[in-house]
């Protein structure tokens, strides 16, 4: 077994008196791609900002492919790329130039710098775009030039932040295909998400974090089995049975209904057992979402946050 | 050091790139100090007192120039706000850049910036009448007014990354330039002021630079005035990468 591409030991970091990442234990293996899943104010980019040497943390330490980034940063900086949920080019230059600067600033020679600027302009379909101003391109390609922008220093690490949020299902897609691609050149890619399904299209592992802290850790099949592929929702026709019927199919209140998490073939026993109690008013059933996975991890629900923003989304989501 | 150079100066070229890519901003940048020297030139010029002998535009042009060494410098605080608000500073810092580049870069670029301002300024000056000495006092004057850009462009920049959003950085980038630059002998004699106020313009580093600018363009002379510019020169510029080094080590502070 080779040694982890990143480790994080008791991670912290406190903003005056609260805690974004608070004791936070993570071991990422090289050459895969690993999702950090959690919903907003759960630590994510704290965790990039860390890792990619923009924040110390107040204690802990964290190495990336053995050296420490605190003490040893610019070892890091070298062997690391960013691209983040804020496509960070310069509006400004055009395509060619955002590549050709971070080239220069990675140090490398002129004609290296140029090769490689239009290797990645083609790979990632922006060669006709090269050489218009980047804040003529749309969202989709703004992305992609941003991960080319990260790519130029030949990173062994890709640190991804939100890399897909506020994008297009279609545009989404092309950069999940772009983000396997990297990683099969053998690039280990860390990548923050708030969706289960990107963790579960991209990752082979993937950590949960929530209020700082890893609550879970595994494959996506072994996270989603321990959640339920499918969530029943019951509603009984008499409320007075709500309690009985939670506690006869082991699921929780929510409102008028009673949930419940299973795997597709234990709804028939569930739907026998409720009806045991007496009759229902409704049933629906939906897959599990983050939502459920979260709730079975840390107990409470994301929604209980008060983080607006999101929290519309996931409603959403999950209805 | 030679890593530092070359990040120094890509990043020098990728802000002027900004400014020529942007023509309605150069229009604009040149505009408002034209204004003012017509605005002074045909407008107040005739009720300002002058010592006997001196036409006023003379005292102008040389004032102006000073001025907006001053004004362009300062506009380094909106752009390094810019800079950190939207990301690109995150990304400059987590790639191998030499760490103080980002800094230098833009302090290189706002200076080359004035250096062209206060030229196309000074044959704006010629147009309406100004007549200097042609003599290398114009260019000490042009190399101290380059330094008195550099000299407040790390001041510029030392607030666009201690305030919160380009935003604040647009007011707190300029607030103190007006009295700044009005309470000062730029643009009519120190001695026409109240007391209390030519006391202070008298210890107003731009008075110096002024006088400092019109001895060298009208009479190729190097004054005392030519001295404490560069001392001043020196304060600013300690002060200003003073506090800039040290909010840009803060960023990575919790």
């Amino acid at each position: 077994m080779s040694s982890p591409a990143v480790t994080a030991e008791d991670l912290t970091v406190v903003y005056g008196d609260k805690a974004a990442l608070d004791g936070l234990n993570l071991s990422i293996a090289p050459g895969v791609i690993h999702a950090i899943l959690g919903p907003n104010g759960a630590g994510k980019t704290t965790f990039i900002r860390v890792a990619t040497t923009l924040l110390t943390p107040t204690s802990g330490s964290i190495h990336v492919l053995g050296r420490n980034v605190v003490t040893d940063a610019a070892a890091v900086r070298d062997l690391i790329g960013v691209a983040g949920q804020y496509a960070t080019i310069d509006e400004v230059l055009t395509g060619e130039e955002n590549l050709l600067l971070t080239g220069t600033l990675y140090g490398l020679p002129a004609n290296e710098r140029r090769a490689r600027a239009g290797d990645l302009l083609s790979r990632f379909d922006l060669t006709d775009a090269a050489r218009r101003p980047a804040r003529t391109y749309s969202g989709g390609m703004r992305r992609r030039l941003d991960l080319a922008a990260s790519l130029m220093g030949n990173p062994e690490v890709l640190f991804l932040d939100e890399p897909t949020t506020g994008l297009d299902v279609r545009t989404r897609n092309a950069l999940w295909e772009e983000v396997r691609a990297i990683a099969d050149r053998g690039v280990t890619v860390v990548l923050t998400t708030q969706y289960l399904e990107e963790a579960d299209a991209l990752a082979s592992r993937i950590s949960i974090i929530d209020t700082g802290r890893v609550v879970a850790e595994g494959t996506p099949q072994e996270l989603k089995s321990t959640v339920g592929e499918e969530i029943l929702s019951l509603q009984p026709a008499d409320e007075r049975a709500l309690s009985d019927l939670a506690d006869a199919v082991g699921g929780e209140i929510r409102g008028q209904h009673v949930r419940v998490a299973t795997a597709k073939d234990g709804i028939n026993s569930i739907l026998a057992t409720a009806l045991g109690v007496g009759p229902l008013a409704s049933v629906t059933t939906s897959t599990a979402s983050l939502d459920d996975v979260f709730l079975s991890y840390t107990g409470h629900a994301p929604e209980e946050e008060a983080l607006p923003e999101p929290t519309k989304r996931r409603r959403r989501g999950s209805s | 050091m030679k890593k530092f150079a070359i990040d120094t100066w890509a990043l020098t070229k990728r802000s002027l790139v900004k400014y020529r890519r942007n023509p309605q901003a150069v229009v604009l940048t040149l505009i408002q100090p034209i204004m003012f020297v017509l605005l002074f030139r045909y407008v107040f010029g005739g009720a300002i007192q002058t010592p006997p002998g001196v036409d006023y535009v003379n005292l102008l042009i040389p004032g102006i120039v000073v001025q907006n060494a001053v004004f362009s410098a300062a506009a380094a605080s909106v752009a390094i706000s810019d800079d950190l608000a939207n990301g690109f500073t995150d990304r400059l810092r987590s790639l191998p850049t030499a760490r103080l580049a980002p800094l230098t870069g833009r302090v290189f670029a706002d200076t080359l910036r004035a250096g062209l301002l206060v030229t196309v300024i000074f044959f704006v000056g010629i147009v309406v009448g100004f007549r200097p000495e042609w003599s290398w006092g114009l260019i000490v004057a042009w190399l101290l007014l380059m330094l008195v850009a550099f000299g407040f462009a790390w001041i510029a920049v030392a607030i666009g990354v201690s305030v919160k959003s380009p935003e604040v950085a647009q007011s707190a980038g300029f607030i103190w330039i007006f009295p700044l630059t009005f309470a000062s002998s730029v643009f009519v004699p120190v001695d026409t002021m109240p007391d209390w106020l030519a006391a202070i313009a008298t210890v107003n580093p731009v008075t110096q630079f002024a006088d400092a600018t019109r001895a060298l363009v009208l009479d190729a002379q190097i004054t005392s005035a030519l001295g404490w510019s560069l001392v001043w020169v020196v304060i600013l510029t300690a002060i200003g990468a003073t506090f800039t080094i040290r909010g840009w080590n803060r960023m990575t502070k919790p």
